[in-house]
């Protein structure tokens, strides 16, 4: 009797441990297209809304900070690729989905050797796991901030996966969506409807099985991130060039 | 060595390590050495889309922060790229300074004082 009994724990144990590990599998990235500066979107995602396409390449992106005890750390970078797929006119900030990519040797702390380090194979190895990836699932908690003719504002909650250093974890992250309706004045800087999407959040080193042993020590396990996605629904390959 | 030119090495050091530590102060500051970034200065200089955000809809909106691009002279090195820093003077001049003395003493014993 006992023994049946220690068979059905384990087996127990088994299915519990395989749905765990189910539920923190992302589905695979979408691909970059050959200019990489944007992704090939999912023609059945396409499908459910309206799609805006990040815009690399132009204002900061991705800006985080972690605490150590010389100075803190810092880094930023402007080359996410990416788009969301905006719900219907009359609730688009029910995305219906969205990917984020974030190249980790697009990240700059402002010394060089730093960037190299953080690029390496003791910390986030960008040989082997070369973006950082954000994939929206759903969005909830969805409010509306403002609502004018010609922009409206929504306080939402992103859920999806975010993948770093090859590990994937689910996570909810409060953000603001802006949706600004193409206008000449809003032509001049870039074509299309504009969406921008902000958020702050913080991401654990050890979640990501980053596991450096200075993490803890010299440098904070915590980091906090600000993201800020300006996106079109003419995709960066068709924007014009900006003339300098 | 004489004392005349021990103290010409120890002025040169003190020089070394008073001006490294007022270049460290006029730059901000910092741990780490670092120079310009290119790249980092062009990222920062395009704020065309949170401008127009900022215009075009009433949100009150922080500027998104940044990382600098600059030259600071640290208090260490910041790597192969920037190998000046406090401690690369401050070392070697204490090590320098503590060298004149032993050497100015040394010369000292070897050539004892005759005058009585």
């Amino acid at each position: 009797m006992s023994q049946r009994t220690t068979v059905s724990t384990l087996l127990a144990g088994v299915i519990v441990a395989s749905l765990a590990l189910a539920s923190h599998a992302a589905p695979p990235f979408a691909k970059a297209n050959p200019s990489n500066d944007s992704l090939v979107i999912p023609a059945e995602l396409a499908a459910k809304g309206t799609v805006y396409h990040a815009l690399p390449s132009r204002d900061r992106q991705v800006y985080f900070e972690t605490d150590a005890p010389l100075e803190n750390i810092k880094g930023q970078s402007n080359r996410v690729i990416g788009f969301a797929v905006a719900g219907a006119n009359a609730n688009p900030a029910q995305l219906a989905g969205g990917e984020w990519h974030l190249p980790v040797d697009s990240l700059k702390t402002g010394i060089a050797l730093r960037d190299e380090h953080l690029a390496g194979k003791a910390w986030l190895d960008a040989k082997a796991n070369p973006d950082i990836v954000f994939q929206i699932d759903k969005v909830k908690d969805v409010t509306t901030a403002k609502q004018t003719s010609s922009y409206a504002s929504y306080k939402v909650t992103l859920v999806g996966d975010m993948t770093i250093h090859g590990v994937s974890k689910a996570m909810s992250i409060p953000a603001t969506l802006t949706f600004l309706k193409a206008s000449d004045k809003t032509a001049s800087v870039a074509q299309g409807d504009l969406l921008a999407i902000k958020a702050k959040y913080i991401v654990k080193l050890s979640d990501f099985e980053v596991s450096h042993p200075v993490v803890g020590k010299k440098v904070a396990n915590e980091i906090q991130i600000n993201t800020v996605l300006y996106m079109s629904t003419v995709p960066p390959e068709r924007q014009p060039k900006s003339a300098d | 060595m004489t004392k005349a030119q021990r103290n010409l090495v120890l002025a040169l050091c003190g020089v070394a390590t008073v001006g490294s530590l007022i270049a460290y102060a006029a730059t901000g500051t910092r741990a780490f050495s670092r120079s310009p970034d290119p790249e980092l200065a062009q990222t920062n200089a395009s704020d065309d889309l949170e401008n127009l955000f900022s215009d075009e809809t009433d949100l009150q909106a922080e500027p998104a922060p940044r990382v600098k691009s600059e030259f600071a002279f640290g208090l260490l090195p910041g790597g192969p790229e920037d190998p000046l820093a406090v401690a690369t003077f401050v070392g070697p001049a204490i090590l320098v300074a503590a060298g004149a003395f032993y050497f100015e003493r040394r010369s000292r014993r070897a050539t004892p004082d005759t005058t009585h």
